[in-house]
Formats: C-alpha cells, sequence, structure tokens
C-alpha cells in the first residue's frame, strides 16, 4: 500500500520543505527526542511481547533502546552509514530483546544434569522467534498510523471520520453516509480522497527513513 | 470502451452497486484487463489496509501499556536532560 502506483503526482502540490524527526533529533531539538519517544515505544513494546518479554524486562527494553539512540547528554547518535534508519531501529530492538533473554537465569540442574523445572525451558534462549515478516508489518503500521495522525490534524475532520469508520472500522458507506447527512457519492469520494492522501503521506515518511 | 470509473470500482468491492450496475461492470471487468487490473490493485491496497489497521491497534494498545509501566531509568533519564536545559 505504500507502493509507488497511483500516488498523486507531487507536482500537482507545492513542495513545503518539512523537517523530518531525524533531522529536528541531528540538529539537537530537545523537543525531539520527546517526540521520538512517544513516536516508537509502541513498536519496541509490541517487538518485546513477541518475545514473551515480562513487564520488568519490557522496561529494560525501553531505557535500553533509548539510550542506544541518545548519549548522557541527548545527543542523537544514529548515523546513517549505518543503514536504513527502519532497518537498523529494528535491528537494535531485536538485538536488545535477545540480550535480555540471556540475562535470564540459567536452569537450575540435578546431579545428573537434567533441568529441574521444564516450565523454565519456555524462557530458553532456543525459542526466539522469527519474527522479520511481522517486523516489516510492523514498521509499515507504525508508518501509516503517523501518515494518518498526520492527517487528521491537516484534513477535513468530517472526510476523516468518513474515511475511518468505511475502510478501517468496516462499516456500511450506505450507513456511515446517513449518519453523517452526506450522499453515499460523497461518502466514496471522501474515503477515496483520504485515502490517496494516506497513501502519499506514508510513502513520503517511508522515504525519510530510508 | 468506457471504463469503470474508481468509484464504481469501490462500490464493486463493497457490494453496494445496483444489480445492473454490477452485472455490467462484471461484464466490462471480463474483457477489459486494464479495469481487472486496477480493481486487482484496489483490493490488494484494501486488504493490506485492514491488515497494517489491525497492528496499528496492536501499537494503540502497546501505547497504552507502556504508559501505564513505570518506567523510571527512562524518564529520568530525559528528565536529567529537561533540567539541563532548564539551568541554560
Amino acid at each position: 500500500m505504500v507502493a509507488e502506483n497511483n500516488v498523486k503526482d507531487e507536482n500537482m502540490y507545492p513542495k513545503v520543505t518539512r523537517q523530518t524527526l531525524l533531522d529536528k533529533l541531528k540538529d539537537g531539538d530537545n523537543n525531539a527526542w520527546k517526540e521520538f519517544y512517544e513516536a516508537y515505544r509502541s513498536l519496541v513494546w509490541l517487538k518485546g511481547q513477541d518475545y514473551n518479554l515480562t513487564d520488568a524486562e519490557q522496561q529494560d527494553l525501553l531505557s535500553e533502546v533509548m539510550a542506544a539512540f541518545f548519549t548522557a547528554q541527548g545527543k542523537f547518535t544514529y548515523e546513517p552509514s549505518k543503514g536504513k534508519f527502519g532497518w537498523y531501529f529494528r535491528k537494535v530492538i531485536s538485538s536488545f530483546c535477545i540480550k535480555i533473554i540471556k540475562k535470564r537465569l540459567p536452569l537450575e540442574e540435578d546431579d545428573a544434569g537434567q533441568a529441574l523445572d521444564e516450565g523454565r525451558n519456555k524462557n530458553s534462549i532456543t525459542e526466539i522467534p522469527d519474527t522479520q515478516e511481522s517486523e516489516d508489518d510492523e514498521w509499515k503500521a507504525l508508518v501509516l498510523r503517523q501518515a494518518l495522525q498526520e492527517i487528521k490534524q491537516t484534513m477535513d475532520s468530517r472526510k476523516v471520520q468518513c474515511f475511518m469508520r468505511c475502510r478501517l472500522d468496516d462499516e456500511e458507506p450506505g450507513k456511515v453516509a446517513k449518519s453523517l447527512g452526506i450522499s453515499l457519492a460523497t461518502a466514496y469520494n471522501y474515503c477515496n480522497e483520504v485515502f490517496n492522501e494516506l497513501k502519499y503521506l506514508a510513502l513520503q515518511l517511508k522515504r525519510q527513513y530510508e | 470502451m468506457k471504463h469503470i470509473s474508481e468509484i464504481d470500482m469501490e462500490r464493486y468491492l463493497d457490494g453496494t452497486l445496483s444489480f445492473v450496475g454490477r452485472m455490467l461492470s462484471r461484464h466490462h471487468l471480463s474483457k477489459c484487463n486494464e479495469c481487472a487490473a486496477k480493481l486487482e490493485s484496489l483490493k490488494k491496497d484494501r486488504d493490506e489496509l485492514k491488515r497494517l489497521s489491525s497492528i496499528m491497534n496492536d501499537l494503540d494498545d502497546a501505547d497504552t501499556k507502556s504508559y501505564n509501566v513505570t518506567c523510571e531509568s527512562v524518564t529520568q533519564y530525559f528528565s536529567t536532560e529537561s533540567a539541563e536545559d532548564d539551568e541554560n
């Protein structure tokens, strides 16, 4: 959906210089790190869930990931030479998840070397999930969510509401149109307009992280 | 040959076209590769949106859970930076 097909012609719209979050962080904008934390903590948490981390471990994970990107002076430390930001960010999360799992206490053994508590096997480091496919989808969803948040602030609220109810909540377009006091044709136009804008914004955001 | 409009394609997928509209569209789609490809692309976009929408709900849940869990070291880390800014 963030593919480049059917995206509106960029020349139709005035080019607005929009400082990306990464640019603001590199410029040392002090509020940007709060924005960074708020934007990405849900993804970090979700990844931690994939690795079955406890709440306490999730706290560690959040701290470790944030500390990996900021120095003690609050300076952003990501260098583009490390790779695309989105890819690098996910790798950092995964590596800290594995590190946290490895910190768990080893299994106690009896004299014969057998594990005393088989229930602890589920915490073994051998059970690291294969998360590549879900990582890509989670990243896409994060980008989409950011695009949607921006659209809610910039587009007509009725149009956005129409789109969200029809396309995200799966309500019948006829019912949505009636409740909003618009024709069915208008409801479809609204959905189309918002969806095209969403795809465009998502593509812009995706490019920022590459 | 008159192609199917984008709105009518949406309505075709939603099942909100009239009976006649649906029959005519189906007939056209069987003969027009361009419209068939556009419909397929539209369907793919919608399916992906639905799939990602479900993950967006998971992210919203994760937001709530991570907000509720006290993250002392992280908030302390950012508070230190904020205090230094206030001093400056």
